[in-house]
């Protein structure tokens, strides 16, 4: 088991600090009586967290199989929990998009926020070290800690700070959200009781019967389906976006909706492998009920961030989808479009809490024209429409790409169902774009070009997305050996008993 | 001087209520506040000296050993914690104030004997040392009479519990032979067919269910938590439910065995937390939905209880634990909230708290998330240990309705928390005046939440050592 396992062998606690830093550091921002200097404390924590974080990249060896920097501490023996850190291929992209998002929501907060600065900051702070931690815990209870921690900060950005409907809206996500994860609680009680322990390697470990497998996979997907969110089980999400500050809806977007695919990955596919071949077509089918299904209900929106939440639907549709293709090519499009969806939608939702900041309003009618301007507002959202879409030479065009091939080789009929979904997407995106660029109309006096703060909060993000759109392979590199020995767990990768399975599905659904 | 010892909490709260009689007897009201925080440090102090203690007096029907003394640890404790709340007591005349600390230091007292008594009768005397002061002290309220209608409620429904247990123990007695605990214990495996036996435990466990306010046994803590003051509520509603759950660990746990009565405890749990959760979701009163919550933790403990023979003990010691100060830290700011003599606490008068007292603010909402059993507070660690006991003792449906339930909780409480820290407060809203004292308390009992829940192993320690003085684990 041991081999599994990679000590930290730098000089600090790599995963710790990160996690432990913005926490403290909330802890700690009560005694900061000025708004100002708050801000510009988080601001200073959350940019310390990301340079520290960067070796995590550089000194990662995709070679390596099992976990890297790992930290292992005995934390309460007697109930089987150990204190136990570690990333791989998976969890490494994940971290460093969190990191990453860090300072650019503390930005994008600056004049959002303008009442119970401090709290929010908190808020913010705390969120970002949870978040990692949920993708750094190794011990499967560890990993429910961060997963549950998250709800009382992101309730409070959501109620405390949203629009006019944020408490029906808060209390919704944190509804939903707990729902799912008592079914994930008593899975991890299940796992403990027959691993006898929590930690993630011994767990991995162990023979399950397909019996169990098939209720912990239901068990699990109870949780992640509704974080992801999957296409029954998504209604939150449009609620939470159009109700939460920006801050909230870029954090929720970018790396909340993250955990749920994480999971399925982590979970769902590594311990119960057996019940993810069966299952596979059911996932399928609602993975392609939510490309299409958010496609179209984006397609009728008039609310920017109502348009691009159920845009988010139909790009983790995708995810999803090429997760349950169970190919190594779908997994590669999967994990590209979750880091690129966190990129992309991010940004989005950032251009649309700028266009608030200066209309307060969401409308697409009130906004009008308002990119023909502003130019460099209408560059970036040209940019992430055309990289949410998919278009070729912007990072989400690689990974729908994979997951199509993936879906391909599975079956062809997968694929065709899908491809709509692409068609939706160009539809959907070019309408925002259009109205929001083109449209005569256009109210001069709302009009401000994107001022430094903004520019440097969006920049990064739209470097990556053209890098990551020509030159994928530093992301694909650091996760091929990962998903490689993760499909290679699967009982039958591609043979024909799946295509079988596949096509009975098909034929009952689709037919 | 070893037995001096061990004994000391006993004795020194044996003092304390002679001084605050002697206060009575000549009518000395005044700094009543501050020597009953002294006798309660030194209580505590005492508890501590007296950790390691082992002693047997009243041949073998009293027993200082460790269980004893860790429940002796706790129950002075939050004596200390719910004296100091009683900074105010702006609800008490100030004419019975000595009274009141008598009343409610031979309780503590009581309690204690219950914990370390290992003889049946023993057991029921101190039973009713610590319950009729409480009964008293619940009329202790300025106001218009509802306060007797709670005491009438307690005292009823309390001497009815007694009086069954009492029976209960008299039918034991018959069958077994003996009112000692460790012959009951040897002679119980035996009579496991016995209907005698198996009568005098049920109504035994009766009176404990109802200690523990338990459905069925529950309809007494609505009335009594929202008519008495709110200090003598923070009292009842936390010290003696550790003396309930030292009671169910010491002997109720021996009883499970019983292929009866082990389902039926199971669907009392069950019961418990769904009507506790149910009830509290629509009451619009703090105290009210306090006391319904207490129904529903009392469910909680009963899963630890129902594993008791394997191994489910330390769960439910831990989390009473745990129970005491998440309830201690609740009715800190319910105490704070019912100023200018009001009878109840409507929740909206929460709204805003943030504003008023943000630290205040901050450790009531810590407290309910505990309740709630949400990471990273203690509430969720005593709740993921009550849920694995039971799964491994196989209980695995009492272990769903355990999650589901902590659903329904979880609404409740997020209403709580959304008044608090969500809300405006209106502009007509003084701001909430906190004495240093109360505002450190409320930290240390925040602060506990969350050391007991990320850091666990301290407390576990002590409920294992505790454990280990039990005779049939």
């Amino acid at each position: 088991m041991e081999s599994i396992l990679h000590l930290n062998t730098m000089s600090i606690s790599v995963l710790s600090t990160i996690i432990f830093l913005p926490i403290g550091g909330a802890l700690l921002l009560p005694l900061i009586s000025d708004d100002r200097a708050a801000k510009l404390y988080s601001l200073l924590l959350t940019v310390v967290v990301m340079i520290l974080s960067v070796p995590l990249y550089t000194r990662f060896d995709p070679g390596l199989s099992g976990f890297q920097f790992v930290e292992q501490r005995t934390w309460v023996e007697s109930v089987g929990l150990s204190y136990l850190l570690g990333i791989d291929g998976i969890s490494l992209p994940m971290i460093l998009l969190t990191t990453l998002f860090g300072p650019i929501v503390v930005l994008c907060s600056w004049s959002y926020i303008t009442k119970r600065v401090r709290a929010f900051m908190a808020c913010l702070l705390l969120t970002q070290g949870i978040m990692v931690g949920v993708f750094a815990a190794l011990d499967v209870m560890l990993f429910y800690f961060f997963f549950e921690s998250l709800l009382v900060p992101m309730f409070l950005m959501i109620a405390v700070w949203g629009g006019p409907r944020r408490i029906y809206a808060a209390v919704k996500f944190v509804l939903y959200t707990l729902a799912g994860s008592i079914f994930l609680l008593l899975a991890l009680i299940a796992l403990s009781l027959k691993a006898h322990t929590f930690s993630y390697p011994v767990i991995m470990m162990l023979n399950l019967t397909p019996q169990f497998q098939f209720w912990l996979f239901l068990a699990l997907l109870a949780a992640f389906a509704v974080k992801v969110p999957m296409f029954p089980v998504h209604t939150w999400l449009p609620a939470a976006h159009v109700e939460a500050p920006t801050a909230g809806s870029v954090i929720l977007a970018s790396i909340l909706l993250k955990m749920g695919t994480y999971g399925l990955l982590r979970f769902n596919l590594a311990l119960a492998p057996l019940a993810s071949v069966d299952l596979a077509p059911i996932m399928v089918f609602f993975s392609i009920v939510a490309i299409l299904y958010g496609g179209f209900l984006s397609l009728a929106q008039t609310d920017i961030k109502k348009l691009i939440a159920y845009s988010s639907v139909a790009h983790m549709g995708f995810a999803t989808l090429g997760i349950f293709t169970l190919t190594l090519q779908g997994n590669q499009g999967a994990m590209l479009q979750m880091v690129n969806h966190g990129l992309t939608t991010g940004g989005l939702f950032l251009l649309a809490g700028m266009l608030y900041e200066r209309s307060h309003s969401r409308e697409l009618d009130v906004n009008a024209g308002l990119g023909r301007l502003m130019p460099a507002f209408g560059f970036f959202l040209g940019l992430f429409s055309l990289s949410s879409l998919a278009f070729p030479g912007t990072a989400s065009f690689v990974g729908e790409f994979l997951i199509l091939v993936g879906a391909f080789n599975l079956d062809w009929r997968v694929g065709a169902w899908a491809i709509p979904g692409a068609l939706l997407a160009a539809a959907y995106m070019f309408r925002l774009f259009l109205r929001l660029t083109w449209d005569a109309k256009g109210n001069k006096s709302l009009a401000r070009d994107l001022n430094f703060r903004e520019w440097l909060s969006l920049a990064p993000l739209a470097i990556l997305v053209m890098v990551f759109g020509f030159y994928p392979k530093p992301l694909l590199q650091i996760m091929d050996p990962a998903l490689d020995r993760l499909i290679a767990r699967l009982p039958i990768v591609e043979g024909s008993q799946i295509a079988a399975h596949m096509q009975t599905m098909v034929h009952s659904i689709f037919n | 001087m070893a037995i001096l010892q061990a004994i000391l909490p006993e004795l020194v709260l044996g003092c304390a209520a002679a001084f605050f009689f002697g206060c009575s007897l000549f009518d000395v009201n005044k700094n009543m506040h501050r020597f009953a925080v002294g006798w309660a440090g030194a209580a505590l102090l005492a508890a501590v000296v007296a950790m390691n203690g082992n002693a047997e007096l009243l041949h073998g029907a009293y027993k200082v050993d460790s269980f004893s003394r860790f429940f002796a640890l706790f129950i002075t404790g939050a004596f200390l914690v719910a004296i100091i709340i009683t900074l105010r007591l702006e609800d008490i005349d100030r004419q019975v104030r000595s009274d009141f600390y008598f009343f409610l230091t031979v309780s503590t007292f009581g309690l204690v004997l219950v914990t370390g008594a290992t003889e049946l009768l023993t057991l029921f005397i101190a039973l009713e040392i610590s319950s009729y002061p409480l009964y008293i002290a619940t009329s202790y309220r300025k106001g218009l009479g509802f306060q007797f209608e709670a005491t009438a409620k307690y005292l009823v429904f309390g001497v009815v519990s007694t009086a069954l247990m009492i029976y209960g123990i008299s039918y034991l007695y018959g069958a077994l032979g003996s009112t000692f605990i460790n012959d009951i214990v040897f002679a119980l495996p035996s009579h496991l067919q016995d209907p005698l036996t198996l009568v005098g435990v049920i109504f035994f466990m009766a009176g404990l269910l109802y200690k523990l306010a338990a459905f069925p046994f529950h309809f007494w803590a609505p009335d009594v938590y929202s008519g008495a003051a709110a200090e003598v509520v923070a009292f009842a509603a936390s010290l003696p439910k550790l003396a309930a759950v030292a009671l169910f660990a010491r002997i109720g746990g021996v009883f499970i065995d019983f292929e009866v009565l082990a389902p039926a405890l199971a669907l009392l749990a069950v019961l418990s937390m769904t009507a506790g959760n149910l009830m509290a979701l629509t009451q619009t009163e703090l105290k009210r939905l306090l006391a319904y919550s207490a129904v529903s933790h009392a469910g909680y403990i009963l899963l630890g209880i129902l594993a008791a023979s394997k191994g489910g003990l330390n769960s439910a010691l831990f989390y009473t634990a745990v129970y005491a100060v998440m309830s201690l830290a609740a009715f800190l700011i319910a105490v704070l909230m019912a100023e200018d003599g009001k009878n109840d606490i409507p929740l909206e008068d929460l709204s805003g708290l943030w504003q008023r007292a943000p630290l205040l603010a901050v450790v009531f909402t810590i407290a309910l998330v505990s309740l709630a059993g949400l990471p990273p507070t203690a509430g969720f660690t005593g709740k993921l240990m009550l849920l694995t006991a039971a799964w491994k003792a196989g209980w695995f449906w009492t272990v769903v309705f355990g999650v589901l339930n902590s659903l329904l909780g979880l609404f409740v409480y997020l209403n709580i928390i959304r008044i608090t820290l969500v809300a405006d407060g209106n502009t007509g809203q003084k701001t909430l005046s906190c004495p240093p004292l109360l505002q450190s308390t409320a930290a240390v009992l925040g602060v506990c939440l969350l050391v007991f829940g990320v850091l666990p192993n301290g407390l576990l320690n002590m409920v294992e050592k505790a454990l280990a003085a039990l005779l049939y684990i």
